[in-house]
């Protein structure tokens, strides 16, 4: 279980995301198996694909139960379609893990041996002397008396007989394997066809007459190669039990696939935090011009001449890069500044109001899951999703707002504030959409918000006993001093919210946005009449309100 | 100018002189209301009231009289809407409260233009059948029966003037004597076509 990694869930369900964390797609009614071993704690779930993570949101008990992988994590991704009874699953295999040292070296030990075997005839040298010219021949492998092929001499070109050489044949053993490099390096040397001179193997000019010297294949190191470890690796899998989940399959397999290619943090990446990545086009020219000149120098200046000129454009290009790192450093420099400028504002604003100071700290900027129609197979889920997220909005928007955490809200207020803050982008959603959702909470187990009816005809969002608490509230007041107007009572409301406000922070700042709605207050004061609460009195100045005395 | 009246607390409660929207609480509010106006009136012995609310008060001592809208409360400055006003007229014509003139049933319309300032009605705090239970039982008790009595020395007379019925309208005395009438316990007797005197038997 190590490769899971708790996470934090907002109280309706729905998991906090880390910075640059975006979410692709999400399945409902999803279940865990680690291996082929049912998780019995994660059998009922959502599950969110996010662009860094793969996060299992409990549906029974979401802070207890929800977990992420990493995506980096995962090795593979294998897709198996349902059959009959068992439901399409998807299985992710997590990386392997790191191959122990020494039983790579013994496997690197084992593959070398029989290249060593094989390459003992090239390490002989026969040196013999031709019997009828006389020559002093030299010629590669061993010549035995069984030896099919002999070789001819370099001068006369008479193939050599064994038995006449025989005196003459001496055999040396060069022995080139006890130093690899140097037996590397001695007899990779490449002579230049020009002046014969052995250049290095990784020069591509002779170092004395600059003449082009043929190309060499590189050896490619087999010591680099992986063994396949045979243990099977460690696999999870997510089984659908709704839908098929090939979607959410095919999601995933991209964002491993593309995880994998990026491999460095920020590549590809047009700008990092608004500051272009992508070099000026003025930069591009200097440098395609710079790199085309050497190349084309290379032929021009051959030899040690050519070297010294072919540093010389390396060091300019050096040069060019380094001013233009120097640009950026500038940029960059300011942009801190510009930063700071406007940190050191948002700071005045903050010590203005300090009441506000720590609403906004809780409301770091938080990545926040982006509910797209189109990530949805269908409209109950979508709807599902975006009930979680007014709740969220709610929550959030009023968590200090009213007093004691009471909200109610007309749904049409409602309906505006959420569209505004949230949906912009996203593509707004119906009036019937969001009374659709708000008709959710109870099924979601979101027990804090309600959608109640005042008076038979308002719809308002509202915490389940704010109605109640208002009410009383409201009482209270008319109890002390009878007589008061809606505008009044709002007032003496609101006021009384400030109160406590200041009670509870200590601060001598008062808040401003504890704040009901005259057109709320005046929907109870309403409902109020009609439950024989309280009673009216009408004059031509206005309405009061006194508590029932009848 | 000097009114003794003992008006209750809630007298003093402006939502009392509006219209409640809520039918329950309104009916309690109208209860309220009568009980207040009967009580009013059996304490200052007041037997008529304009449609408008207006009561004549009868200082005792200086013979003063005083009109006095109960309806409108100068304390507060509040005062009842002619629809409310009438809807407590309907209350209490149902509960055998209030009086015609003429002993007819009130033709009460919603309509406030048709209140008339001479409208008047008799109010009842105790119902027809009572009253006529207690003339009856002051015939028994001062050994008038069989006599003929007018209805001024029923009303107006020194001797009654510790009855409950003294200083009560002619014309509502005439109207209680006509259940008595009705039982067959007496006749009343005309005079210029008009009654005047009763003789219970």
């Amino acid at each position: 279980m190590s490769y899971f990694h708790s996470v934090k869930t907002k109280s309706s369900g729905r998991p906090l995301l880390s910075q640059n964390e975006h979410d692709i797609i999400i399945c409902d009614s999803v279940g865990l198996y680690e291996g082929k071993e049912r998780i019995e704690s994660k059998q009922n779930g959502r599950i969110f694909l996010t662009n860094q993570r793969i996060i299992y949101v409990d549906n029974t008990s979401p802070i207890n139960e929800t977990v992420a992988l990493d995506l980096n994590e995962i090795g593979s991704v294998e897709y198996q379609p349902g059959f009959l009874k068992r439901s399409s699953r998807l299985i992710l295999f997590l990386s392997p893990p790191k191959l122990n040292p020494v039983q790579d070296k013994s496997s690197q030990s084992k593959e070398k041996s029989p290249n060593i075997r094989e390459s003992d005839d090239d390490n002989y040298s026969t040196d013999w002397v031709c019997p009828i010219c006389q020559a002093e021949n030299k010629s590669n492998g061993k010549i035995t008396i069984e030896s099919t092929e002999m070789p001819a001499c370099d001068n006369c070109g008479i193939p050599m007989d064994f038995t006449m050489t025989e005196d003459s044949i001496k055999h040396t053993m060069t022995k080139i394997v006890k130093n690899k490099t140097t037996h590397n390096t001695e007899s990779r040397m490449v002579p230049c066809p020009t002046c014969t001179f052995l250049n290095h193997p990784s020069m591509k000019i002779c170092e004395v007459c600059g003449t082009k010297l043929p190309r060499q294949k590189r050896e490619k190191s087999s010591s680099k190669k992986h063994i396949v470890s045979l243990i099977r690796p460690q696999y999870i899998q997510i089984s659908f039990r709704k839908d098929d989940g090939t979607l959410f399959a095919q999601a995933t397999a991209k964002e491993v696939n593309d995880l994998k290619k990026v491999g460095i943090f920020n590549q590809n990446v047009a700008s990092i935090n608004g500051i272009d990545v992508k070099p000026s086009e003025e930069v591009i020219n200097i440098i395609e011009n710079s790199k085309m000149k050497p190349s084309e120098k290379k032929i021009e200046f051959m030899g040690i001449n050519g070297l010294e000129r072919y540093r010389e454009t390396q060091l300019m290009n050096n040069d060019i890069l380094f001013t233009s790192a120097l640009q950026d450093l500038n940029k960059l420099m300011s942009l801190a500044e510009s930063i700071e400028t406007l940190y050191k504002m948002k700071d005045k604003n903050l010590k203005l109001n300090q009441g506000i100071n720590k609403i906004d700290l809780n409301k770091q900027p938080q990545s926040n899951l982006i509910i797209d129609r189109d990530k949805f197979s269908n409209q109950d889920l979508f709807l599902d999703e975006i009930a979680r997220e007014i709740y969220d909005f709610a929550m959030i928007e009023f968590k200090d707002n009213e007093i004691n955490n009471n909200v109610l809200i007309p749904l049409v207020d409602f309906y505006a504030m959420y569209n505004k803050a949230m949906r912009i982008g996203t593509g707004l959603i119906s009036p019937q959409e969001l009374k659709d959702a708000c008709q959710r909470f109870p099924k979601l187990g979101l027990d804090d918000l309600k959608l109640i009816k005042l008076n038979k005809r308002i719809l308002c969002l509202a915490t389940t006993n704010s109605f109640d608490f208002i009410q009383k509230e409201i009482l209270k007041i008319l109890t002390k001093d009878g007589g008061l107007d809606v505008l009044k009572i709002t007032q003496t409301l609101n006021e009384m919210a400030n109160d406590t406000e200041k009670t509870d922070n200590d601060e001598t700042v008062k808040r401003q946005n504890a704040a009901w709605t005259v057109s709320i207050i005046g929907e109870i004061l309403q409902s109020c009449i009609d439950n024989g609460i309280l009673v009216i009195d009408e004059q031509m100045s206005g309405v009061y309100y006194f508590k029932n005395n009848f | 100018m000097t009114v003794h009246l003992e008006l209750p607390a809630i007298y003093q409660f402006p939502p009392l002189f509006t219209r409640q929207p809520n039918k329950s609480i309104r009916n309690k509010q109208i209860e309220t209301w009568i009980n207040i106006i009967l009580t009013n009136c059996e304490q200052c012995k007041i037997w008529t009231i304009t449609k408008q609310g207006d009561m004549k008060i009868i200082d005792p001592d200086t013979q003063q009289v005083t009109t006095f809208n109960i309806f409108h409360n100068t304390e507060i400055d509040r005062s009842c809407s002619p629809i409310f006003i009438n809807e407590i007229w309907q209350m209490m014509q149902k509960q055998g409260q209030l009086l015609n003139r003429d002993g007819k049933d009130l033709k009460i319309s919603t309509d406030s233009d048709e209140l008339q300032t001479d409208e008047e009605f008799y109010i009842l705090w105790k119902s027809l059948e009572l009253w006529a239970n207690e003339i009856l039982d002051w015939f028994e008790r001062t050994t008038q029966l069989n006599k003929v009595v007018t209805f001024y020395e029923i009303v107006s007379s020194e001797d009654n003037f510790n009855e409950s019925f003294y200083s009560m309208p002619e014309p509502l005395l005439y109207q209680i004597l006509k259940i008595l009438v009705k039982r067959g316990r007496a006749t009343m007797l005309k005079e210029n076509s008009k009654y005047v005197a009763i003789k219970v038997i």
